[in-house]
């Protein structure tokens, strides 16, 4: 047994874990039934603090893995995603990773126009505030109708281009909230940066 | 010119191929369509040319047709090149049509008559007659072999003047016994049998009750098994001996038997000779267990047809040469006339040679009785007869001609078989004792009567033919109904319904009596007779509730997961539904197996490191990312591999994780941006219901000047902001604050708009906090609890109000102060002008309200 492991408690589906009730609230990996709260995986059972704004104290929720990790972009996830190719009404993106967990495989989604930037929604243009090849943080609002693609939105301070490349190819880096700067040539592009602190400043010599 | 002799056709027909294939190859190396034609084609010689040309052809092509009496016609104007090869095609057709049938006509020249076979009209219903017509007439130009329908049992025109008025079974009263009880062994005597002990009784002792008999004999036994086990070929049939050539057929005395005194008579000759010949021809079509017609037997020197109906019952009486282990018999193909003798007469046979499975061991390339005959005799046998009706008396002389035929050759055809089967055998004569072994076997056969096989019918329900429960409960009924009606009527399953219409009106289960004739063509008389029974059986077969179809497919379609599942996934249950068809969540789940920890961390690395080759390109800013980047796609790979690398490997592996663990995902940097933005709020909702709280605590009570001072205290703690404009030092000169000349509305606006200037650098700009309203006055709560003190006009510069305030250092993206100016701008509009267009619009009286 390796020491990753700690002595948590193993759960199989269906197995009752909780009382619903005041304190659990069910989570992820868990299901609400009849007043009880049972596991709907496999995994160990993890008992965390719930985020701020539930009125239940803890989340009980069955992990398979230590690190919170999810398969699907759900709805209101923080997704990082690769723009792929913009159109005049829409850009079409490649969903990476959710949260903190890489996905085994891309997913399509689609950052349309009004959703880029939360004022004057109507006024922006696509290329002004991504370009392909950049990586952007964006919120997933919704499922496509062809339910093909989800739907982004960076609509949010933190949310928006975090990496780009210039035209000449090169790292772009931010300068303010509307414009990057190729690392090597200088010129500045147009871009929706987010909000984010570089906190790889000392890896890399920008 | 062509004369009747063929070696001047095949050198006609050899010159005409090498002038034909000459002039294909001419033609193919004219210009073709779209390789060569249309440049060519533009010079008018050459078009000139190919239209003579094309005209000639066809003047030769018409006279050919001509020659060859051909009907279809070539329009002389060729306008539609497709319809002239159609019209080519036609000519071709017929013209191979009326070859086939001469060649048909010269190879049929030994037949006495046409082969074009009508039926007699009494076995069939009338509109028979029309179909076995056709039936016989399309086999004329496809083949040369006559149809093999064994159902539409015809008889040649020969034997048109003998009919089948009755029934052999009822004529000649013949027992026949079609129920489902056992088949009685009709041995009589038995002659030639060999003197031993009485079949050994043990006598059983059962666990559970008394005692059981059990006896090695039993009645499915064959009643010279005894015989056929200790049968040896005598020693003269295993000599090389003489061939007798056959006497020719029509020196042969053909003996008719048909009477108990004749049958006496041969019984006697036969005994006396040393080898015979026997063949049987069978009827199965109007009987159900079958009936046999006919037994040949030819001796060196007569061949003997004997008619079994008149003496059906004292058949047996041929036993004894039969049985007669001295006595060679020989027959050709023998498996079904073992089991018709047995069946029909009682006669078995000892001491038989089998000439079709000598010629299999033999490895002849055919193995029938005409190739036989053709390969010895030089003659053809007529194959047709055997598919004709041999019940019918007086059996026609071409009928006799062709059974005596089957085994006058016979015996001769032994000889040389046996003579080669030596030739071919070792010392020990193996092929020769083969023979006899199998023929031996064939022997052993015992009659059994077919059973009913309830689910006989299952061999029609194929993978395209599939049916509902409604029409395979309609398909068992009628197959059941079918062998009961063959079993009482004594007909076979193939006359009282044929396959296929069975299958018919079970699929399409008619609802009127009528479907059920119109699914028959040509309708059988049982059919007809038994209607009702068969409209009732559609009906409880309609009336069956649909039941649904089981996909009986070998594979059924799994789940994409499926695979994957069984081989990961140790947790394999059906409740599990967080299953999706993500390879990230089929993971190894038992942590504790650290080879499998290791390939999902390799895993893990590797789409961090694709992540990673996304966002950081190869750029020279971060050569020593690309670098790293590099290492670890080298380390990823080899590590599953070489051993002597593992040590490096497995370091730069783990000073890359760590690196890893080091770097900051953009997910990581929002999280960072979210909490600090959320602590700040929290902190501003803190400091926000201080002052509530704080404020609450105030009474009338408190001195004036104690409340003016607070909110000077609260501006000064918050981060001075050290680009202070020159209007807000005035201000603070005076001692008043902007937020005191403006509204609460403005204000407010002002507050929020306020918070959203924020650079990147990260620098928060105070802001000051929003006073909650207790008050609904007009004026800012700054201005009623100010400390308005009066102003010191002595040092009062004037000049600080003409300035204005540079935001030059603050980064507006809503350009707010645009926006205000804009707002303020017009505001100064109204005020001005505020008749012209507020009197158009009543809602602006508020607005400007104060301003009245």
């Amino acid at each position: 047994m390796t020491a990753t492991t700690s002595e948590k408690k193993i759960c199989v589906p269906g197995e009752r874990l909780f009382a619903d009730g005041e304190e659990h609230r069910s989570g992820k990996g868990t299901h609400s039934t009849h007043g009880f709260i049972y596991a709907s995986v496999a995994g160990f059972l993890h008992v965390v603090p719930s985020p701020i704004g539930e009125e239940k104290a803890s989340t009980v929720e069955v992990r398979r893995f230590e690190d919170d990790d999810h398969a699907v972009p759900f709805l209101g996830a923080i997704v990082t995603a690769k723009v792929l190719n913009i159109g005049s009404r829409f850009a079409k993106c490649s969903i990476v990773c959710v949260g903190n967990s890489i996905l085994s495989h891309p997913f399509n989604a689609q950052l349309r126009r009004e959703d880029i930037q939360a004022t004057e929604r109507d006024k922006v243009e696509v290329q002004k505030c991504v370009r392909p090849a950049d990586v952007i943080l964006a919120r997933v609002i919704g499922l496509g109708d062809n339910q093909t693609s989800f739907y982004l939105s960076t609509a949010e301070e933190e949310l928006g281009v975090v990496f780009g490349t210039s035209d000449a190819g090169f790292k772009l880096i931010p300068i303010s909230w509307t414009h990057m700067q190729c690392s090597l040539t200088g010129d500045k592009e147009q871009r929706k940066v987010a909000k984010v602190p570089n906190l790889n400043l000392k890896t890399t010599s920008s | 010119m062509v004369s009747n002799t063929p070696p001047d056709a095949k050198a006609l027909s050899k010159s005409v191929n090498v002038a034909v294939a000459r002039a294909i190859k001419s033609a193919n190396g004219l210009p073709k369509i779209g390789d060569n034609f249309e440049l060519v084609a533009s010079y008018p010689a050459f078009s000139q040319l190919m239209d003579a040309e094309r005209v000639r052809m066809i003047e030769l092509l018409k006279r050919l047709l001509r020659h060859g009496n051909c009907k279809t016609k070539i329009p002389s104007p060729i306008r539609d090149n497709d319809e002239f090869f159609d019209r080519l095609i036609e000519a071709n057709d017929s013209i191979l049509e009326r070859v086939g049938n001469l060649l048909d006509e010269a190879e049929g020249i030994r037949k006495p008559e046409d082969v074009a076979v009508p039926v007699s009209t009494e076995d069939f219903a009338e509109s028979t007659t029309a179909s076995s017509k056709t039936l016989f007439k399309i086999p004329l130009t496809q083949g040369r072999k006559a149809g093999q329908q064994r159902k539409a049992v015809a008889t040649l025109p020969s034997a048109s003047g003998s009919k089948i008025l009755k029934k052999p079974q009822v004529q000649y009263s013949i027992p026949v016994d079609n129920s489902a009880a056992p088949f009685v062994p009709k041995l009589k005597i038995k002659h030639h049998s060999r003197p031993r002990k009485s079949g050994n009784v043990t006598i059983a002792d059962d666990a559970n009750s008394g005692r059981e008999w059990l006896s090695d004999e039993n009645e499915s036994m064959h009643p010279y098994q005894y015989e056929l086990d200790y049968y040896e070929p005598p020693a003269a049939q295993l000599e090389l001996g003489t061939v007798t050539d056959p006497l020719p057929v029509e020196e042969t005395p053909l003996v008719y038997v048909d009477s108990v005194e004749k049958l006496t008579e041969l019984r006697d000759i036969l005994n006396k000779e040393k080898e015979f010949a026997v063949d049987v021809e069978h009827h199965d079509y109007r009987s159900f267990l079958g009936l046999t017609c006919l037994v040949q037997i030819s001796t060196r020197t007569v061949d003997y047809i004997i008619d079994p109906f008149p003496i059906w019952q004292h058949m047996h009486i041929l036993n004894e040469p039969f049985v007669d282990p001295k006595i060679l018999k020989v027959f050709h193909g023998s498996n079904k006339d073992m089991e018709w003798l047995q069946r029909d007469f009682g006669i078995y046979v000892v001491n038989m040679f089998d000439t079709g499975r000598a010629m299999r061991l033999l490895q002849f390339p055919k193995f029938s009785l005409q190739y036989l005959v053709q390969l010895y005799c030089n003659e053809s046998l007529n194959k047709e007869y055997q598919l004709t009706d041999w019940r019918i008396r007086p059996l026609p002389s071409d009928y006799q001609t062709y059974a005596r035929c089957d085994t006058h050759y016979l015996l001769f055809c032994y000889d040389k078989l046996r003579q080669r089967l030596l030739e071919s055998s070792n010392e020990r004569k193996n092929l020769i004792s083969a023979v006899y072994t199998a023929s031996r076997e064939i022997c052993l056969t015992v009659y059994s009567k077919p059973q009913f096989d309830a689910d006989g019918y299952d061999r029609f329900v194929t993978i395209r033919k599939s049916l509902n429960n409604r029409q395979l409960f309609a398909l068992k009924e009628l197959w059941r109904w079918r062998d009961e009606t063959a079993r009482t009527n004594d007909e076979s399953c193939a006359y009282v319904l044929p396959d296929h219409m069975l299958l018919q009106i079970a699929e399409a289960l008619p609802r009127e009596m009528q479907g059920i004739l119109a699914c028959c063509n040509p309708i059988p008389a049982l059919v007809k007779t038994s209607l009702h029974e068969l409209h009732r059986i559609i009906l409880a077969a309609r009336e069956r509730p649909l039941e649904a179809k089981m996909t009986l497919t070998k594979n059924p379609p799994t789940l994409p997961t499926d695979a994957r599942r069984s081989s990961l996934a140790w947790l394999n249950t059906p409740h599990d539904h967080s299953f999706s068809k993500i390879d990230e969540e089929i993971r190894p789940l038992a942590r504790g197996d650290e080879s499998r920890l290791e390939a999902v961390v390799e895993k893990q690395y590797s789409r961090l490191l694709n992540l990673m080759d996304t966002i950081c390109k190869e750029q020279p800013s971060i050569h020593l990312f690309a670098s790293a980047v590099d290492a670890a796609k080298q380390a990823a790979s080899p590590n599953k591999g070489t051993s002597p690398n593992k040590g490096t490997s497995q370091k730069q592996a783990t000073s890359l994780k760590r690196s890893f663990a080091d770097w900051a995902s953009p997910y990581d940097c929002y999280r960072v941006a979210v909490t600090k933005r959320e602590e700040e709020e929290l902190k501003k909702r803190a400091a926000e219901s201080e002052q509530t709280a704080k404020k609450s605590k105030w009474s009338h009570h408190d001195p004036s000047s104690g409340r003016g001072s607070k909110p000077r205290e609260i501006r000064s703690t918050p981060i001075e902001d050290s680009s202070e404009t020159a209007e807000e030092k005035a201000e603070v000169a005076i001692g008043i604050d902007e937020e005191m000349t403006l509204t609460d509305r403005a204000l407010r606006k002002r507050r929020k708009n306020e918070k959203g200037t924020t650079d990147v650098a990260f620098n928060l700009k105070e802001t000051p906090a929003e006073p909650s309203q207790m008050k609904k006055g007009k004026w800012s709560d700054e201005t009623r609890h100010a400390n308005i003190q009066p102003v010191d006009y002595s040092n009062f510069a004037s000049d600080i109000f003409n300035q204005k305030p540079s935001k030059a250092g603050t980064f507006d993206p809503h350009r707010t102060s645009s926006v205000r100016r804009g707002r303020g701008g017009r505001r100064g509009g109204r005020r001005g002008g505020g008749g012209g267009l507020d009197r158009a619009r009543p809602k602006t009286q508020s607005f400007g309200g104060r301003n009245k």
